[in-house]
Formats: C-alpha cells, sequence, structure tokens
C-alpha cells in the first residue's frame, strides 16, 4: 500500500475514535447548552481508570465499563458543583477537571501505565487479522452504535427535556423537572462518551497517561465550529457527521502540515493558517466553484 | 433562509486529501539514502542536545546519505499518535525517540521500522522491552537511569551528618517515578532516610521548598524535566532558605547546585548513534543489542556554593572531579 492511503487509512481510525470526544462535547455545549471543559479531565481519568482496570483484570470489557462509568461520574460532579455549589458552570467544569488529573495520579499511583496487548475492538470483531482494519472497522461500528443511541434517546421523553434544558432552561423548571438531575443525565451522557472515546483512544495507543486529555475539549470545540461552518445544519443527525466531518477536517489538515515536512515546532502554526485560508476561500469565494458545477450539471441536464 | 449546502466543507476535504496524495508522490525516496525519524516528546535544551548530537553521529558516518524528519509531540496525545502513524507508514528505516509514551505508541504501530531510544529512563518497566540485556523486538537504544548511588557516596563524602534527603519531582513524569524508586532503595542501602517533596508545576517550586524547610537536610533534583528547567529558579529559594541541592547531570552545577553527577546527554546522543548505525549497516538487529548505559560520568562541584553553606570541599574530589567557580 502506498504511503499516502495508509496514513489517510490511519487518520480515518484516529477520527473515528476522536470524533466521539467531539459529539460528547457536542451533547454538553450545544444541546444542554453547558458549557463544559469537564473532558479535559474526564478523558484522562477515564484512560487511567481503565487502564489500571485493564492492568489488574486482564479484561479489556472490564476496563471499557469501567472507562466510561468514569467519565460519566466526572460529568455527574460537574453538574452537582454547577446546581448545588451553584458556581458558574465553566468554573465547575475547570474544578472537575483539575480535580480529574489529581484522583488520575492517586488512582494509578504513576503518571502513565503500560497496557498489556488487549483491546476491546479486538474482541469483538476477532477474525480481522488486519490492526488497520480492526480499528477502521470497530470503531466505525461504536461510532455507529453512539450515533444510533443518541439519535434514538433525542427523540424520547428524556431527550426532548435534555433539549429544552438547553433551548429553554425556565421551562424546564416551570414544569417542575430537576435543573439538577438533568445536568446529571446530560453530562453523565456527554462524559460517558468521551470516557468511551479515552478508553479506546488509550487501548490502542499502548499506554494511558495522566496528560492524555489536555487539548482534547478544546480540540473538539474547534471540531464542532469548524464542522458548524463548512457543514450547516438543521435537524440533529446532520449535526453530528457534521461534528465527525469537523474532526476529521482538523485530522487531515494536521497530516498535511506534517507530509510538507516543514520545520518542526511550525506544526500548530501551519495548521491554523491551512484551517483559516481554506474557511477563507470556502466561504468568501466558494460560490465560484460552486457556479462551475452548476454549470456543469446544466450542460449534463 | 440560506440556502444550506455541504459543497465548501465536501470540496475542502477532497482538495486535502488530494494534497496529501500530491506531497507524498513528490518525495520518492531514493534509495541509496537513509530515512531516519527522529521523534522527540519535548522541546527541552537536554532533549535537544541529545537529538543533535544523535543526528550529527550519523551524518559523520554517512556524510549526505541520510535524510532526518525531526517531528515533536509537544507532550499532546492525539499528535503522538498522528506522529508515531506516520513514522510507522512512511518507509522510515529507523526512528531515534527521545520519551517514553511516544515509544509505546510508536511500537503498537509498527514491528518491522527498528527503533532506538535515547534516554529512557526503564524501558522494561514501559513494556518496550522483553529485559535490559536482550530487548527481544524491533527496540533498543540508550538509558538515562542516573546514577543514584554514586551521587549519594559523594553526598555523604561532603555532608556526613545528612539524614534526610528530599528528592523533588513532578509526580506527573514517567521518568522521575522511575527514579523515585532507585532513589529510595539506594537511600535504605546507605541509612538515609528518603522524603518525597513532589511539585505540580514550576509554579509550585518555591512555595513547596519553603514549606519543607526544616523537614530535609539536603535536597536532591533528579532527571525531571519540570524541576530542570525551573532549576536556576530552584537554586534561588532554596539559597534563600539555606537549603543545600545536588544535582543529576552535568551543566547545572554552574547554577547553583553544590554538586553534580550525572551523563552528558550528548554522550547518549552519540551512543544511541552508534547503536542506530550498527542496525542501518545491517551488522546488529535491535533484538539482540541490550539497552546501554553510558558508563562515563563526571563529578562537577561548585567551590563557592560550598564556601557559602560553610562546607570543605572533599579530598578525592579535588582529584576525581571538577571544580568550578562562577
Amino acid at each position: 500500500m502506498n504511503v499516502a492511503t495508509l496514513q489517510l487509512l490511519y487518520t480515518v481510525e484516529t477520527t473515528l475514535t476522536l470524533s466521539l470526544v467531539t459529539i460528547g462535547v457536542y451533547v454538553s455545549f450545544r444541546t444542554l447548552r453547558f458549557p463544559d471543559l469537564t473532558g479535559e479531565g474526564s478523558f484522562s481519568l477515564s484512560a487511567m481508570v481503565a487502564g489500571g482496570v485493564l492492568v489488574a483484570s486482564g479484561s479489556a470489557w472490564a476496563a471499557t465499563l469501567a472507562g466510561v462509568a468514569t467519565g460519566a461520574a466526572a460529568g455527574a460532579v460537574t453538574a452537582i458543583l454547577a446546581n448545588v455549589v451553584r458556581l458558574p458552570t465553566l468554573l465547575a467544569s475547570i474544578l472537575t477537571m483539575i480535580m480529574c488529573v489529581s484522583l488520575g495520579l492517586l488512582i494509578a499511583g504513576q503518571p502513565s501505565l503500560t497496557l498489556p496487548d488487549s483491546w476491546v475492538l479486538a474482541t469483538v470483531l476477532p477474525d480481522m487479522n488486519a490492526i488497520l482494519a480492526t480499528g477502521i472497522v470497530g470503531s466505525t461500528l461504536v461510532l455507529a452504535v453512539i450515533l444510533f443511541g443518541l439519535m434514538a434517546l433525542m427523540y424520547t421523553g428524556v431527550g426532548y427535556v435534555l433539549r429544552a434544558r438547553g433551548e429553554n432552561p425556565d421551562l424546564v423548571n416551570e414544569l417542575k423537572y430537576s435543573l439538577l438531575a438533568w445536568d446529571i443525565v446530560g453530562l453523565a451522557l456527554a462524559n460517558g462518551v468521551i470516557g468511551l472515546a479515552a478508553v479506546l483512544f488509550s487501548q490502542r495507543a499502548g499506554y494511558c497517561s495522566i496528560n492524555m486529555g489536555r487539548g482534547m475539549a478544546i480540540n473538539a470545540l474547534a471540531a464542532i465550529m469548524l464542522g458548524e461552518t463548512l457543514f450547516p445544519s438543521r435537524t440533529l443527525l446532520p449535526a453530528l457527521l457534521a461534528c465527525v466531518a469537523g474532526t476529521l477536517i482538523l485530522q487531515l489538515v494536521r497530516l498535511l502540515a506534517l507530509s510538507l515536512g516543514l520545520p518542526d515546532g511550525s506544526l500548530d502554526l501551519v495548521t491554523s493558517v491551512i484551517v483559516i485560508v481554506f474557511v477563507y476561500v470556502a466561504k468568501e469565494r466558494g460560490h465560484i466553484g460552486q457556479n462551475v458545477l452548476e454549470k456543469i450539471r446544466m450542460h449534463a441536464a | 433562509m440560506r440556502k444550506i449546502s455541504w459543497f465548501a466543507g465536501v470540496a475542502f476535504i477532497v482538495v486535502l486529501v488530494g494534497l496529501i496524495y500530491l506531497i507524498n508522490s513528490r518525495q520518492a525516496p531514493s534509495k541509496s539514502e537513509y530515512k531516519v525519524g527522529v521523534f522527540q516528546v519535548v522541546r527541552h535544551p537536554v532533549l535537544d542536545e541529545m537529538a543533535a548530537s544523535f543526528q550529527r553521529g550519523l551524518t559523520s558516518r554517512y556524510p549526505e546519505q541520510v535524510k532526518f524528519d525531526l517531528r515533536i509531540s509537544d507532550g499532546d496525545a492525539a499528535k503522538t499518535e498522528q506522529i508515531a502513524q506516520s513514522f510507522a507508514s512512511g518507509n522510515f528505516d529507523l526512528v531515534f525517540v527521545i520519551g517514553t509514551n511516544q515509544a509505546q505508541s510508536l511500537v503498537k504501530k509498527t514491528t518491522t521500522v527498528p527503533i532506538v531510544l535515547g534516554g529512557a529512563t526503564d524501558p522494561l518497566a514501559a513494556g518496550l522491552v522483553d529485559s535490559w540485556e536482550r530487548p527481544g523486538k524491533n527496540v533498543t537504544g540508550t538509558s538515562d537511569l542516573s546514577p543514584v548511588g554514586a551521587q549519594l557516596d559523594s553526598l555523604k563524602e561532603i555532608l556526613p551528618d545528612a539524614n534526610r534527603v528530599g528528592i523533588i519531582y513532578n509526580p506527573s513524569e514517567d521518568n522521575s517515578k522511575a527514579i523515585l524508586a532507585h532513589f529510595g532503595r539506594a537511600c535504605a542501602d546507605k541509612n538515609l532516610e528518603p522524603v518525597s517533596v513532589p511539585v505540580s508545576g514550576a509554579n509550585e517550586l518555591r512555595p513547596t521548598l519553603i514549606a519543607v524547610v526544616g523537614k530535609i537536610d539536603v535536597l536532591y533534583a533528579p532527571t525531571d524535566a519540570t524541576v530542570q528547567a525551573a532549576f536556576p529558579s530552584l537554586i534561588k529559594t532554596a539559597n534563600e532558605v539555606n537549603l543545600p541541592v545536588f544535582n543529576c547531570d552535568e551543566g547545572t552545577v554552574q547554577k547553583g547546585a553544590i554538586f553534580s553527577i550525572g551523563f552528558n546527554y550528548g554522550d547518549l546522543g552519540t551512543t544511541s548513534a552508534d547503536m542506530a548505525a550498527a542496525i542501518l549497516d545491517g551488522k546488529e538487529k535491535p533484538s539482540d543489542m541490550p539497552i546501554r548505559l553510558v558508563g562515563k560520568s563526571t563529578l562537577y562541584f561548585n567551590v563557592e556554593q560550598i564556601k557559602r553553606f560553610g562546607l570543605t570541599v572533599p579530598e578525592r574530589w579535588q582529584k576525581d572531579g571538577k571544580g568550578i567557580t562562577r
């Protein structure tokens, strides 16, 4: 396989996993409208707890459950801090985030753990002989299940209250729904998904570290907004798919910047510049391309 | 309402993929040269020196035949994954890795590309090798495990009455965890009492030092990136509270440690380059090459700091060590 194809496949695999973080952050920021940076810490903590369980028990499934539960618990803590202690939401989430880092160190007793060769996706798809194939197929399945589950949930009573929490919290209050309870449900859901991403990511990477979540929620936010800019959507499913597309674009841009072989240290700068230039061209000059497309279509017709 | 279109986004993705193919097709590697990756965890003067002397070592052996690709992950997990992927898939002849997590990530992506570690403190505990003598996989390299025993011996020479030895480190750093265990054992051997002094970041150094005054007799600064990066400010506070500090590397004694024994990280880079050359020449396989420690370590002592604490330079030091006056 040629280098570019292989690199693209790797990038797709990472994107599928990191999309889960983007979707988790989307649920808190957009659905609940709760500015939540818990993910930076819950990602690390989930990875550490899942890693600890994996090392101790050898069961990738137990580790996955532990990771998801840890993320959900972190989300619940943020909701409690915001509603019971009445901290500003962002502060509540930042406090949870730094507590997560401390807890991760205390629980694991060390800053990073080496994970045994045990991968939850490989237990689901035991017959695949290529690691990359397992990663891509497995992550696609996980992402599909999460997307389907979220869609299903959002059209149930639970989903309606969660969405109302974001759209009109006063209404939720007047209808005698507890904001605390629903924030707990929403943030536990969001951070549970982030915890799942952390488990998959760390098992694939072969280690977990207390710094693993650094930048994850911020990058997810960037992916959400990039997705919203380039893939405007009015309904939920396209909006969630736009999250995936936004994550993909950020990863592809990073890969492009890497392949350019520029001096080290310029990677982040180049990544940002590429995004800025492309979004400008797409938004401001996009009609040129679209007009060409229209003409081709008219000719064809 | 404005027409909703995904044209721009889709076009963006298509252009990106096209560019990635275009760039990769233009970089067809020529057969006669070696493509060597350098994967470094963060920018840090000591690590930079190791990477640079590794590159010098290989360049002097294969003039104009070796092409380096230096990539730094800034400790960011997503970036680490992506860089590891690009090294695993980019037809590299060898990758020199500085950083434990970086090596762990790369090992998961390739079992064929030879990996040479630069100054990994404990590659066995990190699961990178099967044993120090016979790594068993595609990984070998050098370790920067500090000569803690020699450091404590010298401490007893200059401060025979010191008993409680503090070790200052950042608990979120892997290497420090390994050093801490070695330090604890070495202290037990030499009847010293180890006292751990954790700091979570450079800003915590000053309050932490002030809080341990009276609880320790002397402070040890191990190979911890947080501590070493903030060493000058560590010494400033230590001098204020009259706490002697000894260190683990070559350069810092000028900055005010009473003495320091350690490797030159440049030597680690050079040794790693020797190992890499043996692999590139096809003479040896990583799986059979023992992890190397750099044997040569030098004692440096700071005459002024020693005077400042009212101590005298032991006789042996005059002979074996190198005295530095600022």
